[in-house]
């Protein structure tokens, strides 16, 4: 999938009631051509639908991408989600700090055991 | 090219209905610039929307369909039959093409002793053995000048009795109508209505006929030997909106020349959405 493609399917996504073509060339400079092609490959999938000028997902297309972008989320690592009330207060780039050995995780106390053989 | 709503909107439905125009994405552009007010495009948009661009499958089609005609409706019989295509001169043709591209229909579906004739004047031997049905053949009939003209030929050129009949892919209907009317039998499964005149009327007509004129009267007026006059509208005003994909075919003078005329009115070339093969450019 092309980059353009992702946005233009996100941001299809997070519209209320579709968008219109002359919206995503001014968004994204995307070619007539290109953006025929686009419509045609994901309308055959029958996750797009065109109709007076405007693009809009089908039902099965938001449910597509509802499951993309929970996809996306959850495989962007484990520190990514972390709830609010785990998250501490952040510091200053280059400020000093201690840490506090207790709270390191194993992982690290592991590299700094390599490190020291 | 930067669009606005408008034609971007535009092109994007031509593209629904014309997809070999994607391939055509900068000539496209170009001849939307070249157009200097908004109902100039509207026209160019409108012609290229009723456009008929033959590509492999419809071409395909109408050669199967020319081969029935032949075979079961025209009357003639394999051994006495030749096929004609209308060269005259030693330049290659569009007839001798489809002469050659409908061999094979005719071959599949049982004229396995086919004769075709690649040359107008070698009609004359062949109808000295015995094939005394002719059928002339060509791709495209805009005026029905160079078909009347080589009846004209065999009506003297050959000495006794000969059937004739012609087969055309494509043709403007009146063109055909009219020579029907002189009691020319042809055959043409693609009968197209000229561009502007059979499509607008009245006031509406008037204004579209003088927007081609104002679009023509940006391209140049002379090409080496060929005058833009001639070919004004198509040649002989046939207002033919055809073509041939790619390298299958050559576009047709009888083609508006705004589509293919290759130069402006300032000497520059244009990069054009058809081709032409015209000698003298």
């Amino acid at each position: 999938m092309k980059n353009f493609e992702k946005r233009i399917l996100h941001d299809l996504y997070e519209s209320v009631e579709g968008l219109y073509a002359f919206t995503l060339y001014s968004r994204y400079k995307v070619e007539p051509s290109e953006l025929f092609i686009f419509i045609e490959k994901y309308s055959n999938k029958g996750l797009l639908h065109f109709e007076s000028d405007k693009l809009e997902l089908t039902n099965e297309g938001k449910k597509t991408m509802f499951k993309q972008l929970r996809k996306i989320k959850s495989s962007s690592g484990k520190y990514s989600n972390i709830p609010n009330e785990f998250i501490g207060d952040k510091i200053e780039i280059d400020s000093p700090y201690i840490p506090n050995i207790t709270k390191l995780s194993k992982e690290i106390l592991n590299l700094q055991n390599k490190g020291d053989g | 090219m930067k669009y606005n709503k408008e034609n971007y909107h535009e092109v994007l439905k031509l593209y629904s209905k014309q997809d070999w125009l994607i391939k055509k994405e900068k000539e496209l552009e170009e001849l939307i610039v070249f157009c200097e007010n908004k109902e100039e495009k509207i026209l160019i948009f409108s012609l290229l929307e009723r456009f008929h661009y033959l590509q492999n499958e419809r071409l395909s089609l109408l050669l199967n369909k020319i081969a029935d005609f032949i075979i079961s409706s025209s009357g003639f019989d394999v051994d006495t039959t030749q096929i004609l295509s209308i060269t005259y001169d030693d330049e290659a043709d569009s007839s001798q093409k489809v002469l050659d591209m409908i061999k094979v229909p005719l071959f599949q579906k049982g004229w396995k002793k086919l004769k075709t004739v690649n040359h107008y004047r070698s009609s004359i031997k062949n109808h000295k053995n015995g094939r005394n049905q002719i059928i002339l053949i060509d791709e495209f009939i805009g005026t029905g000048k160079t078909i009347r003209n080589r009846i004209k030929q065999l009506r003297n050129d050959i000495n006794g009795y000969f059937e004739l009949k012609c087969c055309f892919l494509a043709g403007i209907k009146s063109a055909i109508d009219n020579l029907q009317n002189e009691g020319i039998e042809i055959f043409c499964p693609l009968q197209l209505k000229k561009g502007i005149s059979e499509f607008y009327c009245n006031e509406v007509l008037t204004k579209t006929t003088n927007e081609m004129l104002s679009l023509e009267s940006k391209l140049a007026s002379k090409i080496n030997e060929k005058e833009l006059i001639d070919y004004s509208f198509g040649y002989g005003h046939a207002e033919a909106l055809y073509s041939l994909e790619g390298c299958c075919g050559n576009t047709p003078n009888s083609v508006f020349p705004i589509f293919w005329w290759l130069h402006d009115n300032n000497e520059q070339c244009r990069n054009t959405l058809l081709t032409r093969f015209e000698i003298g450019f």
